[in-house]
């Protein structure tokens, strides 16, 4: 079906479109107009008149379509198109009720009316004309209306039917599933959700999950009965081991009682013979005390009798040492007063040769002092003598002129720089000869006569008569005069300096200079000298040498007085022999007073050593005299009380018998004692006891389990645990069978399900290939090689668009941009109206309007191609845009829709009133130009094959 | 001297079978067990006997819950005469036993002062019979308990004078040959060796099956059956009533006391008609009857995907009115070519032949439980494409 022309009156906001030209050799075509110009009214009015009934009315339908502002002129649409091989011209004037026009023109002329234009146009159009617009209800895969473009274009408004019957047609089996198979489906479906929750758990209400119950729940019943039953066999064999226990601790205790009984016979002999041990051995020990104590008396007679001996024969050479000690203290004493007279003697004789060394001795001190005085006046009178010549030689140097060295240096150097200077003063200075002139020569104002020489050491005029006068600087006039002055100021210097110097020149100033040196050092000399002589303490000197000097002779008057008669010789006549004479006599004198008193304390201490001595002897001397004495009272004291010694032997003898008979008797016990292996005895005793009680303890501890199982295991319980283990287990094995049949029951279902659905998954795609081949030769145009778009199946239906990108992967219709949407949504639907146009003489008109207005331009670029390999496949493009300009490169028909507005007052019958535009006639249109805006019947049938097909046939 | 008297053993009173999973049917099971006991003191006392025997096995365990020992003794009790007993393999005696049992010492003097219980090896005298017990003390005796009946000293013999001599026993003996057939092996008797001449009747327990074993001894079998039968000639249900003589061949009567019916069939199934023909047989012999059979079927062959649930509608179908059904299905499921086309070539229903294409396939190419798993959903998408 293709639609050629379209005029449109008093609708919506247009008033007359006159008669468009839809169709173009090209199959594009783009309504292009501003925005308000009724672009979107014109093809809704076109939709209008395809698929609404022309009796429709209704306010909510007439209201809206009526022109605004109000004509009173009901909206008409009249259209022509090809369909079924033939073109046809419809026109509807919609007015509500039977005065509603519907009128179809069919090739050949006949016109059908009313119902039965209706009935013809539904059966070209493939849709029943409903009563009101709705937009989405027809052709809405083939008419995109504005803002819904990039709706999912598998929406509730896909035709279905149509597209399943093309698909049948086409496609491998050409449906999804038969009757039958939906029906099989919803019984797995059904048995599925007996069994499965929607996330395939086993439901809990399922019979499989209710046997694993039961399974799990016997199980569990089983376990207990396994565990009661174990329980009880384990009382059982605990009261066979009570039992057993009890049983061996009877046999033990009839083993022990033998062994205990002799063992308890052998204890109490045991006890018996050890009393008559304790009592034998305590007589024994008695007679073993008698004989002792007889031994000892005798011992001890014997021993101080052997003492007194002893001692007896000790006392003599005692008292000899006694009687020796006091003949020596004796011998000592007389020689100790010998001593004591000799030692008186010889102080007196040391004392009086001490008194004269002493007065020899003040002699000679007078004597030296007396001396060292003369020595010191002599000294004095030197020095006395040296101080005027220095007071001389001071004097001599004060008379000569202040010249030293430095002076002399100084001289020296102010004569070099005067000499100097005037050197420098000749070597400037011009000699100036007059060897002949025959005019008066002058220099410096006074003539000089030929052959005079004139020397000329300043800025001095040279005249040559009258006429000539020449001026001369020597050395350049200024350094001359600067030199000069120089030479002037070094003689100045040097003869102040001399008389400083107070000398007339510098040879003389030599000569002051070595006159100064000498008498200094002599000087110096003198100095020296004097200083030497002590000079300064000379006076404290004297006056302590005659002081000393007084002293002496005061001691030594002293001293004659405390020898009388004594005869001092004058010095240097045998005074130095009497001196030394005196201190040896002195010294003699000393030491044998000494040697004397040395032998005095000698003899002295041993006197006392001699003493002590005698009185040690003496006390023990006396000391041993009384233990002598003593030990002959003890033993007097002993014989008197224990007899004579044959008294006492006799004793001994009978006391030994006895203690030898009751050695005998407890000897004999001892072995009995013996024989009956106490230690032995003991610790058998202790292990029939502990064994005995060990027995005892093990029969009642057997004996308190017996009993207790025994109150366990005579009362029966209400259940029979063997018959439950046993019955437990038949009970498990069935319900396991049961189980696994159930759960391969259950897992059939399952997989039932899961094939079913990989089923319909792999028919549906197949059944949908036809369609998908035509959207992937369209998607690749538009998004490259390696794009693909996919359709979910759910069920019957197409379940949703995926766009799958080599650089972006799988992306659902929902996921996508609104301009790749747009796209898609775009790419499909041609696709679609590509497959359904089969049914419509291989074509169908698309209308998209404000289609791609998201799309970039390079995007654009290929959604043109898109839509030119359509049309070239036979469909009928058309384009609604405010900008016709970005479809420039589609090469589209442009019809411009700008106008229609504005031709409302042109108003006559359909077809007739706009003189621009022609009136179709159904019998002949005709091909005009391209880009006319106009249509005229052609007397040929038109072509509404497939340019594609009809150029490939 | 003659007497006559029921020998009878083996009623394992409180046997649980787990393995029927229908409880009301345990309590049916069980409850035979007990009733059986009156039809055994009526037939006792139709007979005249004397007193009864119980050759062991009274109860299940030796340790049945005390309502079982209440039941028992009150049945017991009602006999109305002496009935010795000795405990066999599952009631043995010993420690932790119910003989011992204080409940079980009172309930007996109260409910069944009838009652003897022989728990030691030496010979008693009942009604003009001397009976020699020998008691198992444990669960399995490795030595022959009727030793000491060897070893009876002549003038023991002497003072039984012309008493009959009435050998009470549990176990197998050795010429029977237990391991082969049912009884249980390590109780051994061996007849052989027991004193010539000297006894007259050797009631046996233990095997469950009526059975003769020597001129005068007996096994007198389980009076209600317990499980399916094993190996021909076993014949449970029955009691014997025997008439002892001193020196003489007892005579021995068997009679029938079984009511439940254990039924033990085999079926080899190819084909749906097969399986007809069985439903039919079903019908024919079970159809009247409720609650009174139990049947171990055994079925072998191989049936399609509709066979298999036809099979199973007909056991479900056969099945409430049995004690129990424990069917041990051997029965191979291989769906048929025709069934295999009707699932895989409907080129109408896409769905189902893929689906059934890919089942086929794991069904074939896998093993053990992924490929039951394969044929399971194969039978439900069978049944559920017949049904659509």
């Amino acid at each position: 079906m293709k639609l050629l022309t379209a005029c449109v009156r008093n609708y919506r906001i247009i008033r007359n479109s006159g008669i468009l030209r839809l169709d173009s050799p090209s199959g594009l075509a783009i309504l292009g107009a501003p925005n308000e110009s009724g672009k979107s009214t014109l093809i809704e009015a076109i939709h209008t008149c395809l698929f609404v009934a022309h009796r429709t009315g209704g306010e909510n339908f007439l209201g809206a379509i009526r022109p605004k502002p109000g004509t009173g002129e009901p909206p008409e649409v009249e259209l022509t198109f090809e369909a079924a091989g033939g073109t046809y011209k419809l026109r509807k004037v919609f007015k509500g009720g039977r005065t509603a026009i519907a009128e179809l023109t069919q090739p050949g002329g006949a016109v059908l009316t009313g119902e039965d234009a209706e009935t013809k146009l539904a059966e070209l159009t493939g849709h029943s004309p409903g009563k009101s617009v709705g937009k989405g209800q027809a052709w809405a895969h083939l008419w995109v209306w504005q803002g819904t473009a990039g709706d999912d274009p598998l929406g509730t408004n896909l035709p279905k039917a149509k597209l399943d019957q093309r698909l049948a047609r086409e496609g491998a089996g050409g449906v999804f599933r038969s009757e039958i198979d939906s029906r099989v489906i919803a019984q797995v479906e059904g048995l599925w959700e007996q069994v499965y929750t929607a996330n395939n758990r086993v439901k809990a209400s399922s019979e499989l999950n209710k046997a694993a119950e039961s399974l799990a729940e016997a199980t569990s019943r089983q376990a207990q009965a396994t565990a009661e039953l174990a329980r009880m066999e384990a009382d059982i064999l605990a009261k066979e081991d009570a039992l057993r226990r009890l049983d061996e601790g009877k046999r033990g205790l009839e083993k022990v009682k033998p062994e205990w009984e002799l063992n308890q016979q052998q204890i109490v002999i045991l006890a018996e013979l050890k009393g008559k041990m304790a009592e034998e051995t305590r007589k024994l020990d008695g007679s073993a005390l008698e004989l002792a104590s007889l031994v000892k008396v005798n011992s001890e007679i014997a021993d101080k009798e052997s003492q007194a001996a002893a001692l007896k024969k000790a006392l003599e050479p005692a008292e000899r040492e006694v009687h020796e000690l006091l003949e020596q203290v004796r011998a000592s004493e007389a020689r100790q007063g010998e001593l004591s007279t000799e030692t008186k003697l010889a102080a007196e004789a040391e004392e009086a040769s001490r008194l004269q060394r002493e007065l020899a001795q003040a002699c000679a001190d007078l004597l030296e002092r007396n001396k060292n005085l003369a020595r010191l006046e002599g000294v004095r009178l030197e020095a006395e003598s040296l101080g005027s010549e220095i007071a001389g030689l001071e004097m001599k140097l004060a008379g000569l002129p202040p010249v030293d060295d430095q002076a002399i240096a100084r001289l020296n150097d102010l004569e070099k720089k005067a000499l100097l200077a005037e050197a420098s003063l000749k070597a400037m200075a011009l000699e100036l000869e007059v060897v002949r002139a025959d005019q008066p020569v002058a220099v410096g104002g006074k003539a000089v006569p030929p052959g005079k020489t004139v020397l000329v050491a300043s800025r001095t005029d040279l005249t040559l008569g009258e006429g000539v006068l020449i001026r001369l600087s020597p050395g350049g006039a200024n350094s001359l005069a600067q030199t000069s002055q120089e030479a002037n100021r070094a003689r100045v210097a040097f003869s102040e300096e001399l008389a400083k110097c107070q000398v007339e020149s510098l040879a003389i100033a030599a000569q002051v200079r070595n006159q100064r040196a000498e008498l200094e050092t002599k000087l110096a000399g003198a100095h020296r000298q004097h200083k030497a002589m002590g000079v300064g303490k000379l006076a404290q000197e004297l006056a302590e040498a005659r002081r000393l000097k007084a002293t002496s002779e005061a001691e030594k008057e002293r001293r004659i007085g405390l020898v009388p008669g004594c005869f001092i010789p004058a010095e240097g006549d045998g005074f130095a022999t009497w001196l030394q004479a005196s201190k040896d006599a002195a010294q003699a004198a000393q030491s044998a007073s000494h040697r004397v008193n040395t032998e005095f304390q000698t003899v002295a201490a041993r006197v006392t050593s001699l003493r002590e001595k005698w009185g040690e002897a003496k006390e023990a001397l006396t000391n041993k005299q009384a233990k002598l004495h003593d030990l002959a009272g003890g033993i007097s004291q002993l014989l008197e009380q224990h007899g004579s010694q044959e008294q006492r032997e006799q004793n001994l003898g009978n006391a030994k018998a006895l203690h030898l008979g009751m050695e005998n008797i407890v000897r004999t016990l001892d072995n009995q004692i013996k024989a009956l292996n106490p230690e032995t005895l003991e610790s058998d005793t202790g292990r029939l006891k502990r064994s005995r009680e060990q027995l005892a303890q093990q029969m009642e501890e057997a004996n308190r389990q017996k009993s207790e199982l025994d109150g366990k295991l005579s009362v029966l319980l209400t259940n029979d645990p063997r018959a439950d283990v046993l019955a437990g287990k038949q009970r498990l094995e069935v319900l396991e069978a049961e189980h696994r049949a159930k759960q391969v029951r259950a897992e059939g279902i399952l997989l039932l399900r899961n094939e079913f659905q990989q089923a319909a998954h792999a028919v549906g795609q197949e059944v949908v290939r036809p369609l998908l081949e035509r959207v992937n030769r369209l998607v690749r145009i538009v998004y490259g090689h390696g794009a693909e778009m996919q359709i979910a199946i759910t069920g019957e239906n197409l379940g949703g668009l995926q766009l799958k990108r080599p650089d972006r992967g799988v992306q659902t219709f929902s996921t996508l941009s609104t301009g790749t949407r747009e796209q898609v949504a775009g790419i499909f639907r041609l696709a679609l109206a590509d497959l359904l146009a089969a049914d419509h003489d291989n074509c169908l008109p698309m209308v998209l309007d404000d289609s791609f207005v998201n799309a970039d331009p390079e995007r654009l670029q290929k959604l043109h191609s898109l839509l030119d390999a359509a049309a070239t496949n036979g469909l009928q493009i058309i384009l609604v845009s405010c900008d016709p300009l970005s479809h420039a490169t589609l090469g589209a028909k442009q019809i411009d829709l700008s106008s229609m507005t504005r031709n409302l007052s042109e108003t006559g019958p359909l077809g007739i009133a706009d003189a621009s535009v022609d009136v179709p006639d159904a019998e002949g249109l005709e091909d005009q130009d391209d880009d006319s805006n106009t249509i005229a019947m052609s007397t040929e049938k038109p072509s509404t094959k497939r340019r594609g097909r009809r150029d490939g046939s | 001297m003659a007497v006559t008297f029921l020998h009878t053993a083996d009623w394992q009173l409180g046997k649980p079978y787990g393995w029927v999973t229908d409880n009301e049917q345990q309590i049916r099971l069980r409850d035979a067990r007990f009733e059986v006991i009156d039809r055994l003191g009526e037939i006792a006392r139709q007979e005249g006997a004397r007193f009864v025997v119980v050759a062991g096995d009274v109860f299940d365990s030796n340790r049945p819950s005390a309502n079982t020992i209440a039941t028992a003794l009150g049945k017991i009790g009602q006999i109305g005469l002496k009935v010795l007993m000795i405990p066999g393999n599952h009631d043995h005696g010993g420690t932790g036993s119910l003989w011992e049992t204080r409940e079980f010492v009172e309930q007996s003097q109260r409910l069944a002062p009838n009652l003897q219980v022989l728990l030691t090896a030496q010979p008693v005298e009942v009604e003009g019979t001397v009976v020699l017990p020998c008691p198992l003390l444990k669960r399995m005796e490795t030595s022959d308990t009727s030793i000491w009946i060897r070893q009876l000293p002549a003038e023991t013999w002497a003072t039984f004078g012309q008493a009959p001599r009435v050998m009470l026993a549990h176990g197998s003996v050795q010429a029977f040959g237990s391991a082969a057939m049912d009884g249980e092996a390590p109780n051994q008797i061996d007849l052989e060796q027991l004193p010539k001449g000297e006894l007259d009747y050797v009631a046996l327990g233990d095997w469950h099956g009526v059975k003769k074993v020597g001129p005068s001894a007996w096994y007198s079998g389980t009076p209600e059956i317990d499980r399916f039968p094993k190996g021909v000639g076993n014949r449970p249900g029955f009691c014997l009533v025997v008439t002892a003589h001193r020196g003489a061949e007892a005579d021995v009567k068997e009679i029938p006391t079984s009511h439940k019916a254990w039924h033990q069939m085999r079926h080899e199934i190819h084909s749906n008609e097969e399986l007809e023909l069985l439903t039919v047989q079903f019908h024919e012999q079970f159809g009247s009857r409720v609650n009174q059979d139990l049947i171990e079927l055994e079925i072998t062959g191989s049936l399609g995907l509709e066979g298999q649930d036809r099979l199973e509608k007909m056991l479900a179908m056969i099945r409430p009115s049995l004690i129990a059904l424990d069917v041990r299905d051997r029965m191979t499921i291989t769906p048929t070519d025709q069934e295999i086309e009707s699932l895989t070539l409907r080129a109408a229903d896409p769905l189902i032949s893929t689906v059934a294409k890919r089942l086929l396939e794991r069904y074939r190419e896998d093993s053990g439980k992924n490929s039951a798993v394969a044929l399971s959903a194969l039978r439900e998408l069978h049944a559920m494409a017949c049904r659509a």
